[in-house]
């Protein structure tokens, strides 16, 4: 089920409903209907896929109470790796297969050996990538003992299959998302109004923008090669907008939607774009993600603790696992590995750290020095981005060439000039919005909070208006479902 | 919660109220087909369907009526079928579907009290979303509770949004002030419903092609309805697969299926691309419409299969 398709706006009502006023004060059944609605939400895709993650939480659930229970250190490092065997095993036959079968393939056909095995056609689960790492965070955290395992197979369950973020994020730790599962929840008015603003915002990020700059932007990706070195660029910046709106909107209404129920989500964005060096957006984009790596590949492999040498190792395993994460194409390796590439100077001269806190954090507007380092940490991630999206690592190459070539200077021809125009009056919207609630958790977050109420409810409705007046006819899936 | 629960109604009036008014301004500041992708309001736009529904409401009682899409709007000529002692009404509008016909029908049928009714059939119409047309009839046609149930039906934000300017536009009286110019470029309203465009010739090149992917269910739900409609006021149906140029008609691969549906209805059904034998740069204006001396011999075929 889509956050943005009618089926999403009938069903989340109804759930809330009995969640709140049927079920209020009955802890454990309140999970139970969790899981229920988590099921139908997933089921909605392909009731098939159903069977993966009841298999996966029935692993964990078992993997977790064994390992807790045995207090032999070689049983428990077998549990341990039972559990990453069948998660990863799982990811790495349903996502992985065909590439590795066709890379093995070309290899042995380069080498002057033909190997004769079909390729098999898989249908990628939507999200197993994500409540993949999730239940793998559990099973780990119970081994290095950061964790008591849960006996409460609802609670469990209700954890693994969390409909909001289920299928795109955030990827939750077991070590916050858990126990919200194991203590009665009221209703917060405060947070479920909150809850709302972000889901709205977050909708607005997806429907509005993110859904009109992937017209321009795809349009440019498919007709690459005709098109000017100018429109190139602007197709690679459209699609920075389409990632950002359709990624941290789907984050956005996940913490929303889990708002609403009493939960609190981990951040997942935090302003990426407005980053003042490569390093500083790595903190801001994909937060979920990069932390899981930090704690549960990085550290493990040394982090930053040995010598210069093992600390670019760590970080270029990361970039490139992070890259292969996202799908089984060289393309975001080579994705992985440009941002790898640019966060070694950072790194090697111990500045990566140089930025923490948000841009001009007490005053109204950045520096012309934090306009320039932002503009260039945006065009950096820009052209990383043409890896991400090209189909092929030929087409990636293509589409750079084609923007560093004297057509460049000429002014793009093509005949989406009214929808490009559209989309940049919305993104400039979008960019005030965003800059302007930069301090707070999302965009809308604290805008108006200070205005009467009247003033702050029409802000809201224009937002509702913009997205009546510019969603698209049909609905797009999110990108990241894919992964 | 009951906090919740109050200021959540209390917003959703005050949203309600508020997205209408904004409707109506953005709708009213913002130029036609510029920055409101999804307000698409202009009576008297392209196809006169605002001079036919006028003519319509006030129409006599006619031997035939012509329902379809721009195929039937220009391609019957009600001057011909009266010179040979038919009177028809032709209720064409530009990409008419099914449910289009349906509604028009329902609110037409009683005034208009045709013994014969042609539905003109066009494969990729029943393919169709219907927002093209339903966004014609909402600016073209008085609003009412069948403008309000197509847009149901159709269901896409365009038509409701389009709907609640059209229903703003209707109250302050926009419409009754409003006069559509008869000759409009190379198109000239005719009487009872035809549009006639000054003699060109088609020069062979498509704009479009029939790339329809799969037929819509709804669509052929909605014929049925119809069908069912014009069978209990015991009217006389024909079904017009009207002609269209032999490259666009061969561009269409699942012409068999669609032949095959038609003939399930157990309905006269004739499909005139296989009937005649027009040339495409003689005959039509462009990829899709008959020129005047195409209407000519294909009216002319009509009446002979009438009079039979």
């Amino acid at each position: 089920m889509l956050f943005n398709s009618i089926d999403f706006a009938i069903f989340l009502p109804i759930v809330f409903v009995i969640y709140w006023f049927v079920l209020q004060g009955r802890l454990r059944l309140q999970n139970l209907l969790i899981v229920v609605a988590s099921y139908v939400f997933y089921g909605w895709w392909d009731p098939r896929f159903l069977a993966l993650i009841v298999f996966s939480t029935v692993v964990d659930y078992f993997i977790g109470l064994s390992m807790a229970q045995s207090q032999r250190a070689g049983l428990r490092k077998l549990l341990l790796w039972v559990s990453l065997g069948v998660n990863l095993g799982l990811l790495g036959f349903f996502k992985y297969y065909n590439f590795f079968l066709e890379n093995f393939q070309a290899a042995f056909s380069f080498l002057g050996y033909e190997m004769s095995a079909s390729s098999l056609q898989v249908v990628l689960p939507v999200g197993i990538s994500f409540y993949t790492f999730q239940t793998l965070s559990y099973s780990i955290d119970i081994y290095r003992g950061k964790l008591e395992p849960r006996r409460d197979f609802i609670a469990f369950s209700a954890f693994v299959s969390f409909f909001p973020q289920l299928v795109a994020g955030p990827i939750e730790r077991a070590s916050n998302l858990l126990p919200q599962f194991q203590y009665p929840r009221s209703f917060n008015y405060s947070l479920a109004v909150d809850g709302l603003r972000q889901i709205l915002w977050g909708l607005f990020k997806k429907v509005v923008i993110a859904d009109n700059c992937a017209i321009i932007a795809n349009y440019m990706f498919a007709h690459s090669a005709e098109m000017e070195g100018s429109g190139l660029l602007l197709g690679a910046i459209f699609f920075a907008f389409q990632i950002y709106g359709d990624f941290s909107g789907y984050s956005d209404i996940a913490i929303g939607v889990a708002r609403l129920f009493g939960f609190q989500l981990m951040r997942n964005f935090a302003f990426p774009y407005f980053s003042r060096d490569i390093a500083e957006f790595w903190r801001r984009w994909h937060i979920s993600l990069s932390t899981w790596f930090r704690d549960y590949l990085y550290i493990p492999l040394g982090g930053s603790r040995g010598g210069t040498g093992m600390k670019v190792r760590n970080t270029f395993i990361i970039f490139v696992v992070s890259g292969f994460w996202h799908g089984a194409n060289w393309t975001f390796i080579i994705w992985g590995l440009l941002n790898a590439l640019y966060f070694l100077p950072l790194l090697l001269s111990e500045n990566n750290r140089r930025h923490i806190e948000i841009v001009a954090r007490d005053r109204k507007w950045p520096t012309i020095r934090e306009s320039a380092l932002m503009l260039n940490t945006f065009i950096l991630t820009v052209l990383a981005w043409i890896f991400f999206r090209a189909d092929s690592l030929s087409h990636a190459l293509e589409y750079l060439s084609g923007i560093f070539s004297r057509s460049f200077f000429r002014w793009p021809d093509f005949e989406l000039i009214e929808s490009m125009a559209t989309s940049s009056l919305l993104l400039v919207f979008f960019l005030i919005v965003e800059w302007f609630g930069r301090k707070g958790q999302y965009g809308l977050d604290r805008i108006g909070s200070s205005w009467p109420r009247a003033y702050r409810w029409g802000f809201y409705v224009f937002v509702i208006f913009l997205i009546g007046m510019y969603l698209p006819s049909k609905t797009t899936p999110f990108i990241y479902f894919q992964f | 919660m009951s906090q919740f629960l109050k200021n959540g109604l209390l917003f959703a009036l005050f949203a309600t109220v508020g997205y209408i008014a904004l409707t109506v301004v953005w709708g009213s500041v913002m130029p036609y087909n510029f920055l409101r992708p999804n307000l698409n309001y202009r009576m008297g736009s392209y196809g006169h369907m605002f001079s036919r529904i006028q003519e319509a409401e006030k129409a006599k009682k006619v031997d035939v009526l012509v329902m379809g899409s721009s195929h039937a709007y220009r391609g019957f000529d009600p001057r011909i079928f009266e010179a040979a002692g038919i009177d028809l009404f032709n209720l064409g509008s530009s990409s008419q579907t099914p449910l289009q016909s349906k509604v028009l029908l329902e609110k037409y049928l009683d005034s208009i009290g045709a013994e014969t009714v042609i539905l003109e059939v066009y494969p990729a119409l029943f393919g169709s979303d219907g927002v093209e047309s339903t966004l014609d009839l909402i600016a073209n046609t008085p609003v009412d509770c069948s403008t309000l149930e197509l847009v149901a039906e159709v269901n896409n934000i365009k038509t409701w949004n389009t709907f609640i300017y059209g229903v703003v536009m209707e109250c302050i009286g926009k419409r009754e002030g409003f006069e559509e110019d008869a000759q409009k470029k190379d198109d000239l309203y005719i009487s009872n419903g035809y549009v006639q465009k000054e003699l060109s010739y088609f020069d062979g090149k498509m704009k479009d092609s029939f790339s329809l992917a799969e037929f819509n269910p709804d669509q052929f739900h909605y014929f049925e309805e119809t069908l069912h409609l014009l069978k209990k006021r015991e009217t006389e149906v024909l079904l017009i697969f009207a002609p269209i140029t032999q490259k666009l008609y061969n561009s269409f691969d699942q012409i068999d299926d669609f032949e095959a549906r038609m003939g399930d209805y157990k309905v006269p059904y004739y499909n005139f691309n296989e009937r005649l034998e027009l040339e495409d740069t003689i005959h039509f204006y462009d990829g899709h419409h008959l020129n005047q001396r195409g209407v000519e011999i294909f009216n002319q075929a009509v009446i002979e299969l009438l009079k039979k």
